[in-house]
């Protein structure tokens, strides 16, 4: 089964063909928000690279966040747009368990975290198990402070909020938190395709008209609407 | 000939799709508004405005689609909204575009918003070009020369607010509901235009641009003066408050047709269902003998057919995009030798 795969929750984007566990080819870029201009050009680069007509592509796996809002959304509105005019089942994928899958084998805690701005993270805790995930926590939005203080072994800190909070992290945490090299802390495409492929072969996909990004934050907007009403 | 046009347009707080054949025959045209959304707000909240375009992309494109009685293999062409709008919103409907574009194997073209507000006459009248075009609407006030189906030369534009944002602050600070311009029309019918002077900017120079929060300053002040104004008086603040806006646009529309010797003048855009707006064009321009037209409220508010009709004749010309196309916010891009895009 050929998979396409749609990473674009962070300023980092990616994009993967998968045939069932063969990754194929993959393209990752780290330019900034660029993802509207850049993501249709690249997929179709890369089905041509790979020799794949569009029409052989079989399902598309897509990361739907949380992360950056507009980025997000790029990803998610061409996988829909894809899907539907395509024909094919779509199944949208946690970025944080994307990340995490860059440590299969790890023998720790793996916490994904990525930088919501505004002095909060989106975080998730898995654990590894014989090369496959087993999920400890939701996706959620906290301040770094609260994230340290559930953190009790030794654990795996991956992604951009990494590079945001290492200090914090490092002085809070000392030995138990350990840090990756710098290339593993982006969400991958490939693996996107890798967990997308494993529901699509279950039958678990998402109804292309309903699929949205996961924000885990609402519109400033709203957030200031609620603080106005608790004043009242 | 690409016969087909499927038109998306994403730009503010409308998703919209259309099927135009020919481009002008409306196989269908749906716009799902988002009114209620952003109305306990005041005004549209771009964030939410962004992840309803999500939700509601392809429900109404399904139906655009379903309600032409066509499928998507029989789409010849896709014509986007590439701005000026909210860069978040715009990405939506581009990726979906794209997306889809590709998919097919059918060409896309991005179409500016404002001209498509202007092409959307050429779905109901058999226009005679060249004609001066105002498009006034809650973000836009621009006034064009259109010499043919895809050639638009931007005479002026609004400065500041646009007459539809004077219309929704003006409703705000009068207690009104929203969209203001609605409530402001109703209200004005039993109010007396002449009550009460609000100053009509740049009305006695030569510029075809305009000013409109100088109008809602004063009565920010004239508010000041004499608050809590009764039933009546509120009347007569809306009538007169709207009087200056309308005869603004009016007679820097007919300045500009006369100056370019022009007959046909094309209103359009959200605002262009005001009534007394209407009213007092179809006066004025009578009376110059230049013919008014004005597309129905349903093409005049946003949609995608007039995305689709303009998309249609740029596709005639040989227009295309790539798939790298990107939206603008404010003024379309240019590229000039040594600087790359720039905005003008």
């Amino acid at each position: 089964m050929w998979v396409l795969g749609i990473e674009t929750s962070t300023y980092a984007g990616s994009v993967a063909l998968i045939e069932d566990e063969r990754v194929v080819g993959e393209v990752f870029i780290n330019l900034g928000p660029s993802h509207s201009e850049k993501l249709l050009p690249i997929i179709e680069w890369l089905l041509r690279e790979v020799g794949l007509n569009k029409e052989d592509v079989e399902g598309i796996a897509v990361s739907v966040g949380p992360g950056s809002f507009t980025s997000v959304r790029v990803g998610v509105a061409t996988a829909k747009g894809l899907a539907f005019s395509l024909g094919v089942p779509v199944v949208g994928v946690s970025s944080l368990e994307v990340l995490a899958l860059n440590f299969p084998f790890a023998p720790f805690v793996i916490c994904s975290i990525i930088d919501a701005r505004k002095g909060e993270v989106f975080m998730a805790l898995f654990r590894s198990l014989n090369g496959s995930l087993e999920r400890i926590s939701e996706d959620t939005l906290v301040r770094p402070e609260q994230l340290i203080s559930i953190i009790r072994e030794k654990t795996v800190f991956v992604g951009d909020g990494t590079l945001s909070y290492r200090e914090l992290l490092k002085d809070s945490l000392g030995e138990l938190a350990l840090f990756s090299t710098p290339s593993l802390n982006f969400p991958r495409a490939s693996n996107c395709a890798l967990i997308g492929i494993e529901r699509l072969k279950k039958g678990q996909k998402d109804d292309v008209f309903s699929l949205a990004p996961k924000y885990l934050r609402k519109s400033d907007a709203e957030i200031l609407k609620e603080k106005r009403g608790e004043i009242q | 000939m690409l016969s087909l046009i499927l038109g998306i347009e994403s730009s503010c707080d409308e998703t919209a799709a259309a099927v135009i054949k020919e481009g002008r025959t409306v196989l269908s045209s749906i716009v799902s508004s988002q009114i209620e959304v952003h109305r306990e707000y005041g005004g549209v909240v771009p964030e939410l405005a962004s992840r309803k375009h999500v939700e509601k992309i392809l429900p109404v494109l399904r139906e655009a689609l379903t309600k032409a009685g066509v499928t998507l293999s029989d789409i010849d062409g896709i014509a986007v909204t590439q701005g000026p709008g909210l860069i978040g919103c715009l990405m939506v409907g581009i990726s979906t575009a794209k997306a889809v574009s590709f998919s097919l194997g059918a060409p896309l073209v991005g179409v500016d918003h404002l001209e498509a507000h202007l092409a959307a006459s050429y779905l109901e009248y058999d226009i005679s070009f060249p004609f001066v075009g105002l498009v006034v609407s809650g973000g836009h006030t621009s006034l064009y020369l259109v010499k043919n189906h895809t050639e638009f030369e931007l005479l002026g534009k609004t400065r500041d607010d646009a007459a539809g944002e004077a219309f929704d602050k003006a409703a705000k600070l009068l207690g009104l509901g929203y969209p203001g311009g609605v409530e402001i029309d109703r209200l004005s019918r039993e109010g007396d235009a002449r009550a009460i002077h609000f100053p009509r900017p740049f009305n006695t120079t030569d510029s075809f641009d305009f000013s409109f929060s100088g109008i809602k300053t004063a009565l920010v002040y004239y508010l000041k003066k004499n608050p809590n104004p009764n039933q009546q008086q509120l009347k007569d603040i809306c009538a007169s408050y709207q009087e200056a806006i309308v005869e603004t646009l009016v007679q820097k529309t007919l300045r500009a047709a006369t100056s370019h010797n022009i007959k046909t003048v094309v209103i359009a855009g959200g605002v262009a269902c005001n009534s007394r707006l209407r009213e007092l064009a179809r006066e004025r321009f009578e009376q110059e003998g230049i013919s008014l037209l004005i597309p129905s409220p349903r093409y005049c508010t946003d949609n995608a057919a007039m995305i689709g009709a303009l998309g249609f004749y740029r596709f005639q010309k040989g227009e295309r995009s790539e798939l790298n196309l990107n939206p603008y916010s404010t003024s379309r891009p240019r590229y000039i030798r040594g600087r790359g895009l720039v905005s003008h």
